[in-house]
């Protein structure tokens, strides 16, 4: 086990190396690494979820075309970070300067179409985090055993390292270590069950359409 | 097992495994829908606590940064020439030799402006052309009744006064050099 930080700068020192040397699958690694802080900081310069997460696909790509002159003069998420946020600007610019909606005549009624489908495809309910997931995630972590909560509350609400709440928790770092585990797998059982029963509603819902 | 491999994910959401274990467990993600559904469900959990909500973390995003990757070129390591010049260009103590480098240009800069100065204002500047040897058996005048042209193929002696010359080379392309006599 390592000290936060530390540990992932090197874990993306040894991928950026295998990425400078060839190996694709490293960087798709990183990308599984950083995808989520990366689209959550996207969304905080473009609300509309299907542009967010192009533009996020679009810093990644920058990112690995840049990668060679990565020089790990700053740590490797830094980069990252500032590569996003003026891809996101750059897309802000580049959408003002586009006709608004309104200018775009669609020339034919099939184009119209295509595009309702697409629409369809990316609503919000399929990007975004739904207000039942939410809910979910609160009602777990109240009926969480006190410890548990304080442990996951500490971590994730207010930041804090083990370390860190082992010392407000009074016990050791590998009690935290356990806590915070027992949090997060109580909690993603209660998502798995939310999810599993929302599957089951829209496989009902699709079933008459199928016979049709 | 499957509870010691999620310990695991917790403590790399958290960047607290070693690096060697972390790689071989994002390895390990990458490969396993399963492992790839909870990793994504830790992520989800740490969403909602800290931002109440927004985009849902989902391997979706990942197939199509793959896929946009596909069309990218695969990076090579840089050439180990090119890298070896670049190194040795670093170690190049270039603060040591800037400036004596930089002094020595605009002295001789200086040098090559004034003694074109002087040239041009001579009195007799490109005008005259004579050569320095005195011919044998001249009979000790000056300079500029001992002209002999036979040497002007070679390089030109221009005559400044009575006791000084300006050597220059073919076409003026060559820089100059003063050739003064005392007591003539």
């Amino acid at each position: 086990m390592k000290g936060e930080g530390r540990s992932a700068v090197q874990i993306d020192q040894e991928l950026i190396q295998r990425v400078k040397q060839g190996d694709k699958k490293a960087f798709d690694l990183l990308v599984l690494k950083y995808q989520a802080k990366i689209i959550q900081l996207i969304t905080r310069y473009i609300k509309d979820p299907s542009e967010a997460l192009d533009v996020a696909q679009e810093a990644f790509i920058k990112a690995y075309r840049a990668l060679p002159g990565f020089r790990g003069e700053s740590a490797f998420y830094t980069w990252l970070y500032r590569i996003a946020i003026n891809t996101a600007k750059n897309h802000i610019a580049a959408r003002a300067r586009r006709p608004s909606d309104e200018e775009i005549e669609l020339e034919t009624a099939e184009q119209f179409e295509t595009a309702i489908r697409l629409k369809d495809q990316e609503t919000p309910e399929g990007i975004l985090l739904s207000e039942e997931v939410a809910e979910a995630v609160r009602q777990a972590i109240e009926a969480l055993p006190e410890e548990l909560r304080t442990a996951i509350t500490l971590r994730e609400f207010e930041g804090l390292s083990y370390e860190e709440i082992a010392e407000a928790m009074n016990c050791p770092v590998g009690t935290v270590r356990s806590r915070i585990f027992r949090a997060r797998e109580a909690i993603d059982r209660r998502l798995q069950t939310l999810r599993a029963g929302m599957r089951g509603k829209k496989a009902k819902k699709l079933e008459p359409s199928a016979q049709e | 097992m499957q509870d010691d491999v999620n310990w695991k994910l917790s403590l790399l959401l958290d960047d607290e495994l070693e690096p060697a274990e972390a790689i071989d467990l994002l390895e390990k993600i990458y490969q396993d829908s399963q492992l790839l559904s909870k990793w994504y469900g830790y992520q989800t959990i740490r969403q909602v606590l800290k931002a109440g909500g927004g985009i849902q973390p989902q391997p979706e995003f990942l197939e199509r940064v793959k896929m946009a990757l596909a069309e990218e070129a695969i990076l090579v390591p840089s050439d180990s020439r090119s890298g070896r010049w670049t190194e040795s260009l670093k170690k190049f103590n270039f603060g040591r030799w800037t400036m004596p480098v930089a002094m020595a240009a605009v002295v001789a800069l200086l040098v090559v402006l004034v003694s074109k100065q002087v040239f041009f204002n001579s009195p007799n500047s490109g005008l005259q052309i004579a050569v320095a040897k005195k011919p044998s058996g001249s009979s000790g005048g000056t300079g500029r009744q001992a002209t002999d042209y036979s040497r002007l193929e070679d390089y030109y002696f221009l005559v400044h006064s009575e006791d000084s010359l300006y050597l220059t080379g073919p076409q003026h392309v060559l820089g100059y050099a003063r050739i003064v006599s005392h007591g003539r």
